[in-house]
């Protein structure tokens, strides 16, 4: 009888809980695509890129097929540049590239394939690629950041006539034309940039030890040198004339490094004195253009410029 | 017999200090391309072993005083994996000869470890001549 009860017991428990097999105490949530963009790029514009790099993965997951698969790939890209990871940067632009060509995307991709050359100081290999969308693409507004960037880009080589023509080069309705405008004009004025000669500064360091360096401003470095030459020279002729062979000739050997290195030290430092009077000039230059502000609240990938005051 | 001694000399210092060459010569496009990332020789040099020594037992007891970052015997260590034997010593020489204050007029000063240094890496000092790696994108 005992078991019986038990039995009903069981029975009315299993009964009920299949009566309403849909309760549970969990909630489920719905991933809509339009929100998990948003989420992204939210971290993007805060400056969480790693967040912002699983959340647009996380998008492509779900998503596969969306419309906005290509600016979600794309953003991917971006976020790694914003990272100063220029290398996966590259490696993204490069998929999406490959992967939808032709289109306004793969345009924006390469230009920032470009841009991460020009934020790492790899001025020859920006230059080449800003070259080729001014020459190729037919989107003009690309045209014109690629021709405005090239302008900089050329700069930094110190090539001043060509970076105002690149200047020159974007086109009145841009609304980069007003900048553009105003740095082709200065960016003329590099060619009367102060600037030491290489070539003079390692001659001169090579007749007299020192003197290279007083070519470039550096008097107390040039002493440095001259001393340190003269010390070794004259440790290895007194070691010679003392029959003190062995000894002489690790002092010549180590008065050939010395001789050498002064000659290598000039000729730097006439470089980076060229190089610090470029900065200051390109420094107070305004650059308009901020790659960080490339997106759009809807997904879409576009233009948009710093201005500063 | 003088000169043959002379000449022993030279050739066993150059022995020795030519003995491990240059760094990998294959690696050097990653290094320009990454810029902080150094080629890391399996085998020291013998100037980088007497750097190592410096650095250990001199430097150690010495004190930083260096106003430069990297510290010279980091900046060498360095020069010497990324460019082998002779231009890293030449980088070497160019460094002790221009580390006083002058230099603070051409570079960029950083805090390290509290104070204020004179930014000072490999790369400001070979950008001049040191190539780095292929463009992909180029178009042939």
């Amino acid at each position: 009888m005992k078991r019986i009860r038990c039995s009903g017991f069981l029975l009315i428990l299993i009964l009920l809980s299949l009566a309403d097999p849909c309760r549970s105490d969990g909630s489920e949530a719905i991933i809509r695509s339009d929100e998990q963009l948003r989420l992204a790029e939210e971290a993007l514009e805060k400056g969480e890129y790693q967040r912002a790099v699983v959340e647009l993965e996380r998008f492509l997951h779900f998503f596969p097929d969306d419309e906005k698969a290509p600016n979600a790939r794309y953003l991917i890209g971006l976020s790694y540049l914003k990272a100063k990871q220029y290398e996966n940067a590259r490696n993204v632009f490069d998929a999406v590239i490959q992967d939808y060509p032709g289109t306004a995307v793969s345009g924006q991709a390469l230009f920032m394939i470009a841009e991460s050359y020009y934020m790492q100081g790899h001025f020859e290999k920006a230059e080449v690629i800003y070259t080729r969308i001014v020459e190729e693409y037919p989107d003009p507004e690309i045209r014109n950041r690629a021709a405005y960037r090239l302008g900089w880009t050329l700069m930094h080589r110190d090539r001043w006539k060509e970076a105002s023509q690149a200047f020159h080069n974007v086109v009145r309705t841009s609304p980069l034309s007003q900048s553009a405008w105003d740095l082709s004009r200065k960016s003329l004025l590099g060619e009367t940039l102060p600037s030491k000669d290489p070539v003079t500064a390692g001659v001169l360091a090579a007749a007299l030890p020192g003197l290279g360096h007083a070519y470039t401003n550096r008097y107390k470095d040039g002493i440095v040198a001259f001393l340190l030459n003269g010390l070794f020279i004259w440790a290895a002729y007194e070691s010679f004339h003392e029959d003190l062979d062995v000894l002489g000739s690790i002092l010549a050997f180590m008065e050939l490094g010395w001789y050498s290195g002064n000659i290598y030290s000039a000729v730097n430092s006439a470089h980076k004195y060229n190089k610090a009077v470029k900065n200051d000039f390109l420094r107070s230059l305004q650059d308009r253009l901020d790659v960080g502000m490339f997106t759009t609240r809807e997904g879409h990938v576009g233009l948009s410029l710093r201005f500063t005051f | 017999m003088k000169p043959l001694r002379i000449l022993l000399t030279g050739l066993f210092l150059s022995a020795a200090f030519f003995s491990n060459g240059p760094a990998a010569r294959g690696d050097e496009g990653s290094i320009a391309s990454a810029n902080q990332h150094e080629t890391v020789k399996e085998r020291p040099g013998f100037a980088e072993r007497l750097l190592s020594i410096y650095r250990d037992h001199i430097s150690a007891v010495d004190g930083d005083r260096c106003p430069s970052y990297p510290t010279c015997s980091s900046y060498s260590v360095q020069a010497f994996r990324k460019h082998g034997f002779v231009m890293g010593w030449l980088m070497t020489v160019d460094r002790l000869i221009h580390e006083g204050r002058e230099e603070a007029a051409v570079s960029p000063r950083i805090l390290s470890d509290g104070k204020v240094k004179i930014y000072d890496p490999v790369e400001n000092n070979d950008f001049w001549w040191h190539r780095s790696e292929q463009n992909p994108h180029e178009k042939n």
